[in-house]
């Protein structure tokens, strides 16, 4: 008997016409702008959308642009600074909530989840607004890096919850006993905390700082609100150079930042499966 | 009545499930699918109940070729292994619903929705959400809302793997009495045997896709055509023979061996022996009309009704032999490590080509 | 229980120097910035131009005028069709992924999941040059619009009118800001819908279809009501964002086609008028928390049952 092609079992909705279609649309449909993107970032023309040959004068023209390599540099500044002081806190802050019982301790925990809740254009505001009345001015001071600072606290404000959970799922999973352990053999709470805490909490760290970085770097719409016209970070640079003069040298400058973040992301997993195994 | 033709299956991964497979299920009887876990039981049940589509040969139901009907235009319904049973909905209108797709009247739905309720003892629980049942009620909703729809056949899934040993056998002789009641085709998979003999009218034994024996349950246990059936049905000693040039049977240590096969035999063959028929002797020497053969006793282990222990042969085999608690009582110095005579009829003893 | 916290004798310095940091930190900066923001909701501003803290419910009235209130609902309305889109195109997608054969369900995960680590400014700037009027749907449109005309010739008939292609305005209206959010949500729409499908046990759609329903009825009656979980955070995920989008109508929308965060940040800029823009903010942000809070019960409700 020969084999003939036999029809589609009934329960495979992979192989149904609309699951199908609706697929390919949506992907089609989410790559399509990016790539768009990228390929006009190629474009030998004054124009975004209108093809006139090939070209790498946006890259060049990118790099010695004197604003965007400034905002490059200040995203970089404040997203590293902004992960280490996170990461500080949100330790101290999953710490706090695992080895102590105090009064409020449900509060502050439930209270760390507000910053997914609370919209961003609302945080933006309120810091606009706290920095201005308390600060009496949106820079600290006009001389980098200390024209940052502000930035750096906003930053700091809605990335450490997100580590403090990250490390919570962890911490929570540590054995109490191992810390009383440490007790017992004459630790002080400092030498357990860095002795015996922190070595446990090393695959959480590096997923958190991860998390910490890329927010910090992505954010657009709470540094809108908080940078000054001499502290710029790339989104908000790229966002005012859309607005006053679209040329392919965006698309570039955006090519740039789309290549940071997915390489992050893909050194970010790499590392967590590297930490994971051993 | 359903009938399997030359049926093979290879899954998109390249693995043969099915390896042209042929049986016939005859009307109103209960069939056992036996095998271990793995040689396509459920793959089969599925193809009956039309999840998967044969590569090669057909399936027929009542003499139609539903090869690639779906599994919705299939008069034959399925009692699954996790049971399947809607959580979002309640007991009754589990039941009612392969009958409310039907567009059947709501007071017809109502009578059969009674009946089978009846059929399986659930009155009184209609209204309950099926978090409230236990397995075993769960499995009577299953199997009630797949006979609501009168199938040609009920097809169940090793039913009775998810209940603790104390209400498997009481499930058991409930799912025999529902179908003699019902009359329905029922489609047994189980990879337990002792649940596939007692249960069953005619059993199939599979292994990696194959059927290797179809029978009525005794036939199958005392006729084993091959030895993994042998071993499977039950458990078995196997041992190695050979046929002399006057075609009669030698074992390596056996005594008093006059048993003579007719020449289609091969040379090496095996005998099977089941252990219930191995008799011991201790201190003594038995009758020379039995077969017997000398060995020490290397395990003992005391199981309630029997007891079972295993000889170590002067050839090195083990012999398995399983004592009723009768024959038990009448030797008098069972121990580990004793010398004994073990002793059975020729009758007892099957030929199996290897 | 596996982490029962001992009750355990600590000496005081190590409680304070692991609570007085981040506790500080989110008590300066989360919530007096917040506080500050809700008493100046209730403020107004004196002839020095300065916010004094009168405690007048003026700004709340205010931000009830239909021009803020057209805007509030306008808001509420066109993140709820996006979150339907998204729905719609959703659950598709994860259908087709989580039956899809196990060697490629992580790839068309990944595929899915690709373009939303990309900056969210970027994307939205992406949709932009898509939608204009030199575009690539434009572009697209104008091909078949050129094949049609030739065929026109050809045929002797007249179909399209015009001689020459008219680019499509997609921009700067309230469907280009619908397409944004829909495209910046549809990853968050898909994996919640995608992470119940794959947990679903299929034995119960199969024992649907054994019963004889068909594959409309399986998947309404059956598939719908198990997910229910996932699509509801899939809701959830996509519709809370949308109400606080400020990027997608800035840029997509322009002035004719804005939603409550675009006025929001108006009274911050141009507008200067601080004690509105916190009321509105405020406003906001009790919608966001009441839809919040009727997730959690609706999970709440549903988990009991
Ligand atoms: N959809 C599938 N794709 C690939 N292999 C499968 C599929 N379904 C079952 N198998 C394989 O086929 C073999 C037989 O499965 P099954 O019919 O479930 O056996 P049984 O019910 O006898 O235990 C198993 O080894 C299983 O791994
Ligand atoms: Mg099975």
């Amino acid at each position: 008997m020969s084999k003939k092609k036999r029809q589609n079992e009934p329960l495979n909705y992979s192989k149904h016409i609309l699951p199908r279609l609706m697929f390919w649309f949506a992907v089609i449909m989410l790559f399509f702008p990016i790539i768009s993107i990228v390929i006009y970032s190629f474009n030998d023309s004054k124009r975004i959308t209108i093809w006139r040959g090939f070209t790498f004068n946006n890259y060049t023209k990118a790099f010695f642009d004197l604003g965007l390599r400034e905002a490059f540099i200040n995203s970089l500044t404040i997203a590293a600074a902004s992960t280490v002081i996170s990461l500080v806190l949100g330790i101290m802050s999953a710490y706090l909530l695992w080895r102590f019982r105090f009064w409020g301790r449900t509060f502050y925990g439930s209270m760390l989840s507000l910053p997914i809740v609370v919209p961003e254009i609302c945080m933006g505001v309120s810091l606009l607004l706290f920095f201005n009345k308390v600060f009496g001015g949106i820079s600290l001071g006009s001389s980098w890096p200390a024209n940052l600072i502000l930035i750096i606290i906003a930053h700091v404000t809605f990335c450490f919850p997100f580590v403090s959970m990250v490390i919570s799922a962890r911490i929570n999973l540590y054995s109490f006993d191992q810390l009383e352990a440490a007790f017992d053999l004459g630790a002080n709470e400092v030498r357990a905390f860095f002795d015996v805490v922190l070595p446990f909490l090393k695959p959480a760290l590096i997923a958190s700082a991860m998390l910490a970085f890329t927010l910090s770097l992505d954010d657009f719409v709470i540094t809108f609100f908080t940078s000054g016209p001499d502290s710029v970070t790339f989104p908000v640079k790229v966002y005012s150079m859309l607005r006053f003069s679209v040329t392919p040298v965006v698309n570039a400058a955006s090519t740039i930042l789309i290549v940071i973040t997915v390489l992050l992301t893909l050194g970010g997993m790499a590392v967590q499966k590297k930490v994971l195994i051993d | 009545m359903i009938e399997i033709k030359n049926v093979s299956k290879t899954f998109p991964n390249g693995f043969q499930v099915l390896k042209n497979v042929s049986l016939r299920i005859e009307k109103g009887e209960f069939f056992a699918l036996l095998g271990p876990s793995g040689c396509g039981k459920t793959s089969l049940l599925r193809m009956i109940a039309g999840f998967i589509y044969p590569d090669e040969g057909q399936v027929l139901i009542d003499g139609k070729d539903v090869s690639e009907v779906a599994p919705y235009q299939r008069a034959v319904n399925m009692v699954f292994q996790s049971y399947a049973v809607f959580p979002h909905m309640s007991v009754y209108d589990n039941i009612a619903y392969g009958l409310v797709v039907d567009k059947i009247s709501k007071k017809e739905i109502a009578n059969r929705v009674t009946e089978v309720v009846q059929l399986v003892q659930l009155e009184g629980l209609e209204k309950s959400m099926p978090s409230q049942l236990s397995g075993g009620q769960k499995q009577r909703v299953a199997v009630a809302r797949a006979l609501a729809k009168k199938p040609k056949a009920l097809l169940l899934d090793e039913p009775l793997s998810a209940l603790d040993a104390k209400l498997r056998e009481g499930m058991r002789n409930e799912l025999v009495k529902i179908q003699k009641k019902s009359a329905v085709t029922f489609v047994f998979v189980t990879h337990d045997q002792s649940e596939a003999l007692s249960i069953s009218d005619r059993l199939a034994v599979m292994r990696d896709g194959d059927i290797l024996q179809v029978g009525r349950p005794y036939g199958v246990y005392e006729k084993p055509e091959t030895s993994f059936v042998a071993d499977f049905i039950g458990s078995t000693n196997l041992l190695p023979a050979r046929l002399d040039d006057n075609n009669l049977v030698q074992i390596d240590g056996v005594k008093g061996m006059a048993w003579k096969l007719d020449h289609k035999w091969p040379r090496d063959m095996y005998i099977t022996l089941r252990p219930e028929k191995v008799r011991l002797m201790v201190d003594a020497v038995p009758d020379k009309s039995h077969i017997m053969a000398q060995g020490v006793i290397s395990v003992l282990v005391y199981l309630g009704e029997k007891t079972m222990v295993e000889v170590k042969l002067a050839s090195g085999k083990i012999m398995k032999c399983s004592l009723s608690e009768y024959e038990r009582k009448t030797i008098s110095s069972l121990k580990m490590g004793k010398r004994v005579w073990c002793f059975w009829d020729e009758k007892d003893m099957m030929p199996l080509a290897k | 229980m596996k982490n029962m916290k001992k009750e355990k004798v600590y000496k005081k310095p190590a409680f304070w120097f692991f609570s007085i940091p981040p506790v500080g930190w989110y008590g300066v900066f989360m919530l007096m910035p917040l506080i500050m923001l809700w008493a100046f909701s209730f403020g107004s501003t004196n002839e020095q131009f300065q916010v004094v803290l009168t405690w007048t419910t003026k700004n709340y009235l205010t931000a009830f005028q239909p021009i803020y209130l057209k805007i509030l609902l306008k808001t509420i309305l066109f993140s709820a069709l996006a979150t339907a889109i998204c729905l719609v195109i959703g659950f598709f997608v994860a259908l087709y992924i989580s039956f899809s054969s196990p060697q490629w369900k992580p790839f068309w995960l990944i595929l899915v999941i690709l373009p939303f680590w990309t900056n969210l400014l970027i994307r939205v700037f992406g949709v932009s040059t898509m939608l204009s009027n030199s575009g690539m749907i434009n572009k697209l449109l104008e091909f078949f619009w050129n094949k049609i005309k030739i065929l026109e010739e050809v045929l002797g008939w007249q179909i399209l009118s015009g001689d020459y292609f008219e680019p499509y305005d997609m921009l700067y209206n309230y469907g280009a800001v619908v397409a944004g959010m829909v495209y910046v949500s549809l990853p968050f729409m898909i994996l919640p819908i995608y992470s119940s499908l794959d947990k679903l046990d299929i034995s119960y759609l199969e024992a649907s279809l054994d019963l004889g329903a068909s594959h409309t009825r399986t998947i309404f009656k059956i598939m719908i009501p198990m997910i229910m979980p996932g699509i509801g955070f899939g809701i959830f995920l996509t519709f809370i964002p949308s109400l606080s989008t400020f990027l997608i109508p800035d840029m997509l929308g322009g002035p004719n086609a804005q939603m409550i965060a675009n006025v929001i940040q108006r009274q911050f800029g141009a507008g200067s008028n601080w004690p509105l823009g916190a009321a509105l903010s405020f406003i906001l942000m009790y919608i966001t928390f009441a839809f919040f809070f009727g997730h959690m019960l609706y999970g709440a409700r549903r988990d009991k049952r």
